[in-house]
């Protein structure tokens, strides 16, 4: 299934002085607590990030489903900006894509700037992600793997 | 950048939405059609405010390039 990357605001950077926007590859998503049978949130956007190791959601989106954040399995999280380090607790979800829900681990913190961000360990491990950034708009098809 | 009509509501949507807070889209994604301090806050100011399938996000601080 293919899917249109998302446009957004840019703040004006003396490089590319003309850019005013950016397209990025989000998709919208859900997710349930699976310990209590929740129902799924309301479709969130979620950033594709194959640099990123797991999944990552806002805390706020946890407390929605009933996660008690900091009773998950605690982690630290590093970005690319040196000294830059955070808590992050892990819980068992169920992720819907599209059609799809999968189960997965990931980790919750209210430290993180977005609502979410879908990397490598639960995400790309399940989909393959194919990005064309070649036409306008930008896309990536995303075709479930692994599937039983 | 070419854009889509479509596109061109949301950008204007995101560009004057309130920075760091949580913002429901209409459904198209359009239209801001709420805001608030929490994911839970803003999934029921939304539905309050006639959206029953809204797309939701956190808006950053500034809208700066960022590496995740």
């Amino acid at each position: 299934m293919r899917f249109n990357y998302k446009v957004v605001p840019l703040a004006p950077q003396a490089a590319f002085p003309h850019d005013t926007s950016i397209w990025m590859p989000i998709l919208s998503v859900k997710i349930d607590n699976p310990a209590t049978h929740s129902p799924p949130t309301p479709r969130f956007e979620a950033i594709v990030d194959s640099g990123a190791p797991d999944c990552f959601f806002h805390g706020s989106i946890g407390r929605s489903i009933g996660l008690k954040i900091d009773k998950g399995i605690l982690g630290d999280l590093s970005g690319i900006v040196h000294g830059a380090q955070i808590k992050v607790y892990y819980h068992d979800i169920g992720l819907y894509v599209g059609a799809d829900r999968i189960r997965i681990r990931a980790g919750f913190s209210d430290d993180v700037s977005v609502a979410a961000i879908l990397g490598r360990r639960g995400f790309f491990e399940n989909f393959i992600i194919t990005f064309d950034p070649t036409m306008t708009p930008p896309g990536f098809n995303i075709e479930r793997v692994g599937r039983a | 950048m070419q854009l889509d009509a479509a596109s061109e509501s949301r950008l204007a949507a995101l560009a004057s939405a309130p920075l760091q807070r949580w913002i429901a889209l209409s459904a198209d994604e359009t239209r801001v059609v709420a805001d608030a301090d929490t994911f839970e806050e803003v999934t029921a100011a939304a539905e309050r405010n006639g959206e029953t399938d809204p797309v939701i996000l956190r808006t950053p601080e500034n809208w700066t390039p960022r590496t995740l």
